[in-house]
């Protein structure tokens, strides 16, 4: 489920006028800020870096560049190691998505199935790395804050949710997402998502330069993206995430 | 721009890169190294063709031995000019791991010390928006089409490798123009020229299924092929010879299709049309000598194909995936020519009179009776339907219904061999029905693969017989580092030589290692 940046844009104008009458802004008026800066841009370009950290203290890498166009459209192509290098995929919307096979050059239309699947074997689930908005899947409450940062449980109000509930912690300064903790539905934590390094990329719009994800499911086996650079709002053409697109490949 | 790179390649090539390299030119090379040994057991001997010398090569497939001992070299160079042109160039080196000689000549000779070849995956230059959204692509490429997984009865353009069974068919790149229209948001069209007719790679068994002379004569009428059985009894050919009448390089034999694609209530569909040829030679002339040798003719019958297909998910399924695929076929009537030759040189035709009641008489020498059917001009359909889920990050798993298996062609009935030499034919239906299930299995970041993949083979009603038969794929697959994969298992054929997997002329049960490194 996605909530378009305008609809953000005035949910949270409007909760932010009744926030400055009631003194501290809600749980709820917080995500949104959240999300609202998460999504700050039309289009982005990101160059990352996924690496997967092995109980022998090594590390396992995959690069990959990431074009987006809010609300929905991304475009990820893979660049490293050599077995993926050229792969594309395409997300049109929530329920349309492609790969690009370069080795039988051939796109395959996949079933939102795929979202059961985890990121190139990581500990990123699908949605961890799709995850736009929170405050459309997600009631807020404020449960606590520091001098630098908001403490929120949420809990979610769409059942594809597979998670029990979800702390979130969100730095004061510019409402980025500083930590997330993913809870099973017996109250056990799963996983756990650190957001730092942030860097300002636009007016509006601050990067994480690293999210790291940690599964305790797994003995606390960690995975990370680090972001090596991005590009904002530079018109993307809608044609970039069009299946000729993602056939051109690299 | 990116001066070093330009400089470089200028060097490489030496000439003809100025025009070039004012655009900014961006070059990717990438490819892989791997190595792939194989045991074949229980297998029909295969001998190398036309190689009468006493001492055997290597060229050759035993009953229990090394059926491959290949290296590969693959490399994919990629330039790109700015945002208008790219060029791709996909070549693999096939090292085939034995040696090739028969006399000391060859002994001599490198190229039969240590055989090689080179296969031109694709080489072709992509022009973007050489009109307002007209994509050109030029030169030897795989056009696929169809949404469903390996078994596309739509997908026609490029003929198939059957060599590699562990492939299921691989489509062989050839010389070919295609453009891509799109106008409008998911619209796209396509069309594509193919000027030169390509043949599918067989398998080194498939000589089989015309060389042994017990084989059924590949006609539809049960009387025709009953006499032909009969005459082959009394005759004992010693020798079967199978020559190939390739299609002329002329414009009639060209093949063009058409596809257009787009999105109708959140599902892909298409509709796509193909005239050309179907890629596995038929039998079409049988000439019977003298000396009791037998020529056998075989051609590419020509083919027009329509077909349509869907593709998409259902999120009340748990996002499902699903395909079904459909094409309809419209075949060249194939007829069965057979002659006697005798000593004088004289060339008799034989044919047959037909009844209404199913039964045949020979009929030797002019004028001609009517000759027997090898594939009918009866338009007939092929389909594959199927799902796939992924479960959780452990599991996924995909399933297919097959209607015309990948080298199945023509209405009708087939005949198949006795299960045991000197057994009666049975026949079945030409096209055959499959549930082809998969499933893969990873763990440890996908690190460790295990993969289960079966084809299983649906009686129907007229067949005679019905006896089992199945293909099954069990591998694992060990990424050990980033690019580097170490993978074995086993491609085993279940049946006995009357059944479709079970045939010698299908393949044999392998056994794999293979190690790959990709760049």
């Amino acid at each position: 489920m996605r909530v378009s940046l305008s609809a953000l844009a005035i949910t949270s104008v409007s909760l932010w006028a009744a926030s400055a009458v009631a003194g501290d802004p809600t749980g709820q008026e917080i995500l949104v800020k959240a999300d609202t800066q998460l999504n700050a841009f039309k289009d982005g370009t990101f160059e990352s870096k996924l690496v997967m950290k092995q109980s022998d203290g090594s590390a396992r890498e995959y690069g990959f560049t990431t074009f987006q166009k809010n609300p929905d459209k991304r475009l990820v192509r893979f660049t490293s190691p050599g077995d993926v290098k050229g792969m594309g995929v395409l997300i049109e919307n929530a329920e349309t998505m492609y790969v690009y096979l370069p080795g039988f050059q051939r796109i395959r239309r996949m079933g939102t199935h795929i979202r059961n699947q985890t990121f190139m074997g990581s500990d990123f689930g699908f949605d961890d790395m799709a995850t736009l908005s929170f405050a459309s899947a997600f009631n807020a409450k404020l449960v606590g804050q520091t001098a630098e940062q908001y403490e929120l449980e949420l809990m979610p109000k769409i059942k594809e949710i597979e998670y029990g509930k979800l702390k979130l912690w969100v730095n004061k300064d510019h409402f980025t997402m500083a930590k997330v903790e993913y809870y099973d539905t017996n109250g056990t934590k799963m996983k756990t998502q650190i957001r730092d390094q942030y860097k300002q990329d636009s007016p509006e719009h601050w990067q994480p330069g690293r999210v790291a994800i940690t599964d305790h499911r797994r003995n606390d086996h960690t995975s990370e993206i680090l972001f090596l650079s991005s590009k904002l709002n530079t018109n993307l053409s809608d044609d970039l995430f069009s299946q000729r697109s993602l056939i051109r490949g690299n | 721009m990116n001066l070093s790179r330009t400089v470089l390649l200028s060097l490489f090539f030496g000439l003809g890169w100025s025009g070039v390299a004012r655009a900014d030119v961006d070059l990717k090379f990438g490819g892989s190294i791997s190595s792939d040994i194989r045991f074949r057991l229980g297998g029909g001997e295969v001998v190398p063709a036309s190689t009468p010398a006493p001492y055997p090569s290597q060229y050759r497939l035993l009953k229990n031995g090394f059926s491959r001992n290949e290296n590969i070299i693959k490399t994919q160079l990629t330039l790109r000019a700015g945002e208008k042109v790219k060029a791709v160039a996909d070549v693999d080196f096939y090292w085939y791991g034995y040696s090739d000689v028969n006399d000391i000549d060859m002994a001599t000779l490198r190229e039969k010390i240590d055989p090689y070849r080179i296969d031109a995956y694709s080489a072709y230059l992509d022009v973007y928006n050489l009109l307002p959204h007209l994509d050109l692509r030029i030169g030897r490429q795989v056009v696929v089409w169809g949404t469903a997984d390996k078994f596309n009865p739509t997908n026609n353009l490029n003929s198939l490798d059957y060599s590699d069974a562990l492939l299921f068919g691989r489509a062989l790149g050839n010389q070919m123009i295609r453009l891509d229209y799109n106008p409008w948001k998911d619209l796209i069209l396509t069309a594509v020229w193919v000027p030169i007719f390509r043949p599918a790679q067989l398998p080194r068994t498939a000589p089989y299924a015309l060389t042994q002379i017990d084989r059924p004569a590949p006609v539809q009428e049960q009387g025709a092929r009953d006499t032909l059985n009969s005459l082959a009894q009394i005759v004992q050919p010693t020798q079967v010879n199978v020559f190939a009448m390739q299609p002329d390089p002329s414009i009639e034999n060209s093949q063009v299709g058409f596809r257009i694609a787009s999105r109708l209530l959140k599902q892909d569909v298409s509709l796509s049309y193909y005239h050309g040829r179907f890629g596995i030679p038929t039998p079409a002339f049988t000439v019977n000598k003298p000396d009791r040798t037998v020529d056998v003719a075989v051609m590419w019958p020509k083919m027009d194909v329509i077909g349509v297909d869907i593709a998409g998910s259902i999120a009340k399924l748990r996002g499902l995936g699903y395909w079904v695929e459909a094409a309809v076929f419209f075949p060249q009537e194939v007829r069965y020519g057979l002659y006697n030759d005798q000593t004088n040189g004289v060339r008799t035709p034989i044919t047959f009179m037909f009844d209404n009641m199913g039964g045949s008489q020979l009929k030797m020498g002019y004028p001609e009776g009517t000759r027997a059917t090898v594939i009918p001009s009866t338009p007939f359909a092929k389909v594959t339907a199927g799902f796939d889920m992924t479960w959780n990050k452990y599991l996924y798993t995909n399933f297919q219904y097959v209607y015309g298996f990948i080298d199945e062609f023509g209405a009708g009935v087939q005949a198949r061999p006795g299960a045991k030499m000197g057994d009666n034919p049975r026949t079945e239906a030409r096209l055959g029905s499959y549930f082809v299930v998969g499933a893969d299995l990873k763990f440890f970041s996908d690190a460790l693969l295990i993969r289960f993949f079966g084809a299983f083979k649906i009686p129907h009603i007229e067949d005679e017989g019905k006896p089992f038969t199945a293909v099954l794929f069990p591998q694992i697959a060990w990424t050990v580092w980033d690019a580097t994969e170490l993978s074995a298992g086993a491609f085993v054929f279940l049946g006995d030589r009357s059944t479709k997997f079970g045939d010698p002329a299908a393949g044999a049960t392998e056994v794999f290692v293979k190690a790959k490194f990709t760049y």
